[in-house]
């Protein structure tokens, strides 16, 4: 079976699997509760879907974050993914990785032009993890104050006996941002609750907006999102290097003939590094190769590589 | 002439593996001790009003 297909099959079952909690279609007012929720799921998936049935690990983390706790759980869940695929979960199995890969289909079908991306929009995507993931939530926790004196409010830990400061949990500023969110956890929920378009505002019409030019960038750009904005891409390409899956790429076979980064969904050079963290690991390089160079590997295996010898004369 | 060798991946990669493997289990294990699942599952549970566009 060809691995194009097969990832298809494995991205079609990466967004409807994680949003198979079909009952908040059928009127039920609730999301989903059940214990699969403390599931952290190794994509870009809105939790706050009438559907989803996992957890988002960014949203995960700005919570814990902005409740003033280490997210321990939730990075050691999708840290576990990283050390063992690195980002093959963004290739794979992402809905939004899928969404941009549809789109970008679909756009070479109408003949829109192919707008390709600078290789420095990839440091936005840590400057989104860092900023409004980890920052942002710390930045916005504030000390609760009492209406009438104007003073902090304190109260005594009963655990350590210390007087310590009630807060205001911080604010989860990237989902505030996220085009994900408006699409899978917005739209869908403010259309089975009407009475939620009351409390709409400015931040819903920005979201919109942001949403609106993603769309379209997809039809134009090779999955503009995942190397520019995504914070779950981000942390789990640093593990690229050293995880269980590795790529490998031999240099003696390799003719740089570039077919590979053509066929990338990230227009990733893959002859240069085999695992940068901008590969998502979908594999279409070792496909598109015609020489076999390009091959899938584990960190404890032997791979081969090219060395120089003289020419006998 | 080109030839090609075998070699393996360095021995820093394999040993940053095998430190964030139990890294990755201490987090998990520690994060469950310290907030109790119930826990986890209450923060998930809340529906975001910043994911929905709202606030």
């Amino acid at each position: 079976m060809k691995r194009s297909f097969l990832r298809t099959i494995s991205q079609i079952l990466g967004t409807i699997l994680p949003n198979a909690y079909f009952k908040a279609w059928g009127g039920n007012p609730q999301i989903y509760q059940g214990k699969l929720k403390a599931f952290v799921a190794p994509i870009l998936n809105c939790y706050a879907c009438p559907s989803a049935c996992v957890s988002c690990p960014a949203g995960s983390v700005q919570h814990f974050i902005a409740l003033k706790a280490i997210p321990f759980y939730a990075l050691g869940m999708i840290g576990a993914f990283g050390i063992m695929l690195g980002k093959a979960t963004c290739g794979w199995i992402c809905p939004f990785g899928f969404l941009q890969d549809l789109e970008f289909k679909l756009g070479r079908k109408i003949k829109l032009p192919h707008i390709k991306l600078p290789k420095w929009i990839s440091y936005g995507r840590y400057i989104f993890l860092i900023g409004l993931v980890i920052i942002g939530p710390l930045l916005t926790i504030v000390p609760m104050i009492d209406d009438e004196t104007g003073e902090v409010i304190v109260y005594e830990n009963p655990e350590t006996g210390k007087m310590e400061e009630l807060f205001e949990p911080g604010l989860t500023t990237y989902c505030k941002f996220c085009p994900q969110g408006a699409l899978q956890g917005g739209i869908p929920q403010v259309l089975l609750h009407p009475e939620l378009k009351e409390l709409l505002g400015r931040l819903f019409t920005t979201k919109m907006i942001f949403l609106g030019i993603f769309l379209l960038a997809f039809l134009m750009m090779k999955r503009p999102f995942c190397r520019g904005f995504c914070p779950v891409g981000a942390f789990l390409g640093l593990f690229n290097k050293v995880s269980l899956l590795q790529f490998s790429v031999d240099s003696s076979k390799c003719t740089k003939c570039r077919l590979c980064t053509y066929s990338c969904p990230v227009e990733h050079d893959i002859y240069k590094s085999p695992n940068s963290p901008d590969c998502n690991r979908c594999g279409a390089c070792i496909d598109a190769c015609k020489f076999g160079a390009i091959s899938v590997t584990n960190i404890f295996s032997s791979v081969k590589t090219e060395i120089e010898e003289p020419v006998a004369t | 002439m080109k030839d090609s060798k075998k070699r393996a991946f360095p021995l820093w990669r394999r040993g940053a593996f095998l430190f964030l493997v139990a890294l990755a289990a201490l987090f998990i294990a520690h994060g469950i001790e310290l907030l109790d699942v119930e826990e986890i599952l209450t923060n998930a549970s809340i529906l975001c009003l910043s994911c929905i566009g709202i606030g």
